[in-house]
């Protein structure tokens, strides 16, 4: 049992290594293509704050009325209080310093959850090459998205660059968030940077934070995976 | 159920649904093959010749066709009615007719334009798949505007098919990715137009969703453009709409900047 703890702790760790790693590879884009990251889109900003001057000059939306709300075929996770929660339509999806999440958010991370384990390559859209990453659901809002390399821990890795402020409430707001969508999530403090989501029997969440590169990190993997490399470190 | 579409001012283009809506006659249910699954796995948004076929055989009675009122069925008749008159405002802007239906996208969420024409007066197709469609009205409090992006999107592919603008967006490329940014660019540029006629509308969820939609299989030759690269297409396409510009400047000026940028 104290292996099984150890290699818990561990985990993280390795996967914070992969993620790393990973990092350089999916921010390794033009400096000039920063459109969407401020959250602001097509002149518009959340909280109807002014736009950046680059943005082309249209008047601020006022509030829409709610459309109405019919019965869905595709499952979502409950709802909750908190800035970008899948629940607070119509508000702004972030805050200046939290990350930021899309309207379908707990949507694609049960979709993710889901698949992790049985049918990864689901969510693949093509046979990964080495060291590339290749997905089609990005979790909505998150930086970037990716599937860690094959060969490695099989999982599904997503990276929101965070603004200023403590990381710590950030982290503990985006764990309630993500463990709102799964009915019965059960969650693991690992630290105060880094916490482990049993969203499901099949998939495991992990959110870590770093305070050097104030980068955000969601790792969801295979739960049966992990369980088995518990076994393998007996 | 209130219209949960953007309506502009003007109202009444019913008559414009004739050419628009189901793609055939009704078919009697058959089990799902392979090919649906194949082509979820496939990614991308444009359909090779023959793969409505291939959609339609498989998919059976889960594309709807509509029925006598001759809309198509998200499953909802309000919904119906109100995605039926902004795809004649989307068509009238590009000045295209192609048949629209949805399809059981369960598999992976998508929409897709095609060259097939399966009815008369309409030329080339645009596949909405049905969780998409519901995603996107159910989780954008954006009057629909997500969902009016994304018809954008394929209706710029059927513009690109029409005009054989894709043949020299895709020259020389390993990856679908310039024919992928030009809709969005247009995409982009309709949303602009829509901002031009009713500054209220919000555009953030559009903007995002833009931005989710994007990949970095950037070696893979469905590669769609990175997230940023996405929204800046649109982005660039969206304020020549917003400042007035007309469809075939563009379309041109969309192409001048894949082009030169990717």
């Amino acid at each position: 049992m104290q292996f099984v703890q150890i290699s818990r702790l561990w985990l993280p760790l390795a996967i914070w290594a992969m993620a790393s790693c990973l990092l350089q590879v999916l921010l390794a884009q033009p400096a000039s293509a920063q459109a969407g990251r401020d959250g602001c889109y097509f002149g518009e900003c959340p909280g109807g704050r002014p736009p950046p001057s680059a943005a082309p000059k249209v008047p601020v939306a006022s509030p829409m009325p709610p459309p109405p709300r019919s019965k869905a075929p595709v499952s979502q996770g409950g709802g909750a209080s908190g800035a970008g929660n899948p629940s607070n339509k119509g508000k702004a999806p972030h805050t200046a310093a939290g990350p930021k999440i899309g309207g379908n958010f707990c949507a694609v991370i049960n979709e993710v959850a889901g698949l992790v384990n049985t049918s990864f390559k689901k969510i693949t859209r093509a046979p990964m090459p080495d060291k590339s990453l290749s997905v089609s659901r990005s979790l909505p809002g998150a930086d970037l998205c990716g599937v860690l390399p094959p060969g490695e821990t099989k999982g599904y890795v997503c990276l929101w660059q965070l603004g200023s402020g403590d990381l710590k409430p950030i982290v503990k707001s985006f764990v309630d968030t993500v463990s709102r969508c799964f009915d019965d999530a059960e969650t693991d403090a690992v630290d105060n940077l880094t916490a482990r989501i049993s969203a499901t029997d099949d998939a495991d969440i992990l959110v870590m934070a770093d305070a050097d590169s104030r980068m955000l990190t969601l790792v969801i993997t295979d739960a049966a995976g992990d369980d088995e490399g518990d076994e393998d470190s007996k | 159920m209130s219209n949960p579409f953007f309506k502009p001012q003007r109202r009444g283009f019913m008559g414009g649904l004739v050419g628009l809506c189901c793609l055939a006659c009704g078919r009697p249910a058959r089990s799902k093959s392979s090919v649906l699954e194949e082509l979820a796995n496939r990614g991308g948004c444009t359909l090779q010749a023959g793969d409505l076929d291939e959609i339609e055989s498989a998919a059976g009675a889960a594309v709807d066709y509509g029925g006598k009122s001759a809309i198509p069925s998200s499953g909802d008749p309000v919904l119906d009615r109100a995605l039926g008159a902004a795809l004649v405002r989307i068509t009238q802007t590009f000045g295209e007719r192609p048949g629209f239906a949805f399809y059981d996208d369960s598999r992976a969420n998508n929409a897709y334009a095609t060259t097939d024409t399966r009815v008369d007066g309409t030329w080339g197709t645009v596949l909405f798949g049905r969780t998409m469609f519901w995603n996107l009205v159910r989780e954008n409090d954006d009057q629909g505007m997500s969902t009016i992006a994304v018809l954008a999107h394929e209706m710029g592919h059927v513009v690109q098919f029409h005009r054989g603008l894709n043949k020299i967006l895709l020259k020389g490329q390993k990856t679908v990715k310039r024919n992928e940014l030009h809709a969005d660019y247009l995409s982009g540029y309709y949303l602009g137009t829509l901002k031009r006629v009713n500054p209220n509308i919000s555009l953030l969820f559009a903007g995002a969703m833009f931005r989710s939609l994007g990949d970095m299989s950037v070696n893979s030759r469905d590669h769609h453009g990175t997230p940023d690269e996405r929204i800046m297409a649109a982005e660039r396409g969206f304020t020549q709409g917003f400042d007035g510009d007309t469809l075939d400047d563009a379309i041109a000026q969309g192409m001048r900047y894949v082009i030169a940028t990717f």
